[in-house]
């Protein structure tokens, strides 16, 4: 297996980061990119990995690769373990305890095992970054700036275990300012731009078809995944999620709360009137409902998209479904069921009967389904847009707006006790939708997101 | 062959040099057609026996939400070119358009408002249409913000072509919900299915009012794309060339 590159550039706001390269790496080889800051070593390594999609020029490369940004990717309100654990789920691999264990002394963090990785020192969290690199013997290691933050001890343990790399016949691309001495490496310096002599002879203009993109050499990956082993995966990770949101109370809490207390607002503005109060009833529950799935629903991929993590997980084949569908329902179980399970109890208080009552909690049961479809989709889509602030309720409150009509015309209806089939029926049809729709339109809009 | 068809006809140069004897056409195409609908609209068609003088609103009315609706769903095949060709030229037919349709769609609002003023008394009434027009008038106006925070232009383009497709799957269903939801509105005017509902002396200026909509339309289309084209690729020899 090679990892090839041929005349590849990549255009930012039209300007070239870096004029065109080229270069081919054999089993056991290693590439060191240096150059200014700007020059364009991460966005070179991203564009292998495939975050990002050359302007021109060809890459080939393979499935098996391991992308390590300059940032992380660890879930902070998790352990070092589970952080472990998490990682090892997505790149499929069975773990005992006793090679966690392993795994974490040999990055000299075994005390830390069950820390919270937001405690851990930078260096040491660079250490844990590191370790996951031993989960898997991956093919291929794009490493940005992977000594940053390591003390002299670190680094000579992260050039062991690179040597070990290298050795058993992987292939590893890192960029650096501090170039490893002591790797036997080529160089491709960005900024004064020449290839290494050899490689540069190495290219005549027939050698590969100049197409624009990025081709897989190896295509093994995707016949691994049965569907027994997405949905195990699925597990672990939507478990992974709502361990990761408990930790944080704030975070699950506070759209309950506003929705209770906006609640009470109704009311005190309106007047105690019950009759007036039992009419709007519906309509308020609804709307508030709504909105505090809105306020929650930003911050679904902000995280990830802070710590690095979703860089990891789209340089994965394959893992950005389950991924999307592991945001989607930790969403839905964790925003809007609680909304979901309160609104009998703010029914009574607007003096909805029990029929009501329970018309309404059903209604809430199959319409936030779609609330929380379509809110991950926007989320997907404003990621990566810094201060977005506003901007996410504006573009997804007027693809809520069926649902609502939906949701709030269903207790209408049943005090008129006409039948109410048709309006289950449609927000069914809408949640089946949705659910067809959400998950293509998220993963296609993360792709696109990550090239902010 | 359709790469072909891009390469020649959408490479934004050719675009440019194309247009050029399209755009005087269009422009006599549609002083033509706005003239005689205007002329035998205001002067000519006879009152409506019900709504009297002030039916004649119809005539801008009608126009702009069609067009409006029209204009969204260009959108919206362009976004889908954009996705999947990324076609340049696609995207900036995809961001001029949202930008004239968002004036079409408020100029039916307004007309729509105006003309509710005399038929049920009031300027504003949530009825199916006018609510579904307005929830259109937010979907073009989400599209408009989303575009205007992102600077980076290929990031720009796909993901408001994303969001510019996930309007149009829900457009149907938004308006089907509206109706379900409550109507006031008079029946369509104009339907493909069943005969139209409005006599031959109303209907020739109205059909000709919105060919000079759509006409009109596609002639601002022209000329702002060609701005963005020279915008986009003022870098490029061709343009300095032109600019010299």
């Amino acid at each position: 297996m090679t990892l090839t590159l041929h005349q590849v550039t990549f255009e930012r706001q039209d300007q070239p980061v870096f004029s065109p390269v080229s270069f081919s790496l054999q089993k056991g080889e290693c590439l060191q990119i240096t150059g200014k800051n700007g020059a364009g070593k991460s966005t070179l390594l991203k564009l292998i990995a495939g975050l990002l999609q050359p302007t021109h020029g060809n890459i080939q490369s393979n499935h098996d690769l391991y992308y390590l940004g300059h940032k992380n990717a660890h879930q902070l309100s998790l352990t070092a373990r589970e952080n472990i654990i998490l990682i090892a789920t997505m790149l499929d691999v069975k773990l005992s305890e006793k090679s966690i264990q392993e795994i974490l002394q040999q990055a000299g963090i075994e005390k830390l095992i069950d820390t919270p990785v937001k405690f851990f020192s930078a260096g040491q969290m660079r250490r844990l970054a590191l370790a996951k690199l031993l989960l898997k013997p991956q093919k291929l290691w794009l490493l940005d700036e992977p000594t940053t933050a390591l003390d002299a001890l670190g680094v000579k343990w992260f050039e062991n275990i690179l040597q070990t790399h290298l050795s058993r016949g992987g292939i590893a691309v890192i960029a650096t300012h501090d170039v490893l001495e002591n790797i036997k490496s080529k160089i491709i310096d960005l900024s004064n731009h020449h290839c290494h002599p050899e490689q540069t002879a190495l290219w005549s203009a027939k050698d590969l078809p100049i197409t624009t993109g990025r081709s897989f050499v190896a295509k093994n990956a995707p016949q691994d995944d049965s569907i027994a082993l997405t949905f195990t995966q699925l597990c672990k990770l939507t478990y992974f999620e709502i361990l990761a949101i408990f930790r944080e109370a704030h975070a699950w809490l506070t759209p309950l709360i506003f929705f209770l207390m906006a609640i009470t607002l109704f009311p005190l503005a309106v007047g105690s009137d019950i009759p007036l109060l039992h009419t709007i009833a519906p309509g308020i529950i609804w709307v508030l409902a709504l909105l505090s799935i809105l306020l929650s629903i930003e911050s679904i991929f902000r995280y990830d998209k802070e710590s690095g993590r979703l860089d990891f997980v789209l340089s994965i084949p394959n893992q950005i479904s389950v991924y999307i569908t592991s945001k989607i329902i930790t969403h839905w179980l964790i925003y809007a069921l609680p909304i979901v399970l309160f609104s009998p109890l703010l029914g009574i208080l607007l003096g909805l009967s029990f029929d009501e009552i329970k018309i309404l909690g059903l209604s809430l049961l199959t319409g936030t389904a779609v609330l929380s479809l379509i809110g991950v989709t926007g989320a997907a889509l404003v990621t990566g847009i810094r201060g977005s602030g506003l901007l996410l309720p504006i573009l997804i409150m007027p693809l809520y707006i069926p649902i609502l009509i939906f949701g709030t015309n269903i207790i209408t209806t049943a005090e008129q006790h006409q039948p109410l089939s048709a309006y289950f029926a449609m927000m069914l049809a809408l949640t089946l939708l949705s659910a067809i729709v959400a998950p293509i339109f998220s993963s296609l809009a993360l792709k696109t997101g990550v090239n902010q | 062959m359709f790469q072909r068809f891009q390469q020649q006809f959408l490479s934004l140069k050719n675009f440019y040099f194309i247009t050029r004897y399209f755009l005087p056409w269009i422009a006599i195409a549609f002083f033509v057609t706005a003239s005689y609908g205007v002329i035998d609209g205001l002067f000519f068609a006879p009152a409506d026996y019900q709504q009297g003088n002030a039916f004649r609103i119809i005539y801008v009315h009608v126009p702009s939400a069609f067009t409006a609706m029209a204009i969204y769903f260009v959108m919206a095949a362009s976004a889908l070119l954009t996705l999947v060709w990324r076609t340049k030229m696609a995207a900036i037919c995809m961001s001029v358009s949202a930008r004239i349709g968002v004036w079409f769609t408020l100029l039916a609002l307004v007309t729509g408002s105006l003309w509710g003023k005399p038929m049920w008394g009031t300027w504003w009434i949530w009825d199916a249409r006018l609510t579904s027009v307005l929830i259109l008038l937010f979907l073009y106006i989400g599209f408009i913000a989303l575009q205007s925070v992102i600077a980076e232009v290929q990031t720009r383009d796909r993901a408001s072509a994303i969001l510019a497709l996930l309007g149009v799957i829900n457009l149907p269903i938004i308006h089907y919900s509206v109706i379900w939801w409550n109507t006031l509105h008079q029946g369509p005017t104009l339907s493909r299915f069943a005969r139209p509902a409005i006599a031959n002396s109303m209907l020739w200026p109205l059909l000709s009012m919105i060919a000079a909509f759509l006409l009109f339309y596609v002639w601002i289309l022209l000329l702002r794309m060609r701005n963005q084209i020279i915008l986009r690729e003022r870098k490029s020899l061709w343009v300095q060339e032109l600019m010299a």
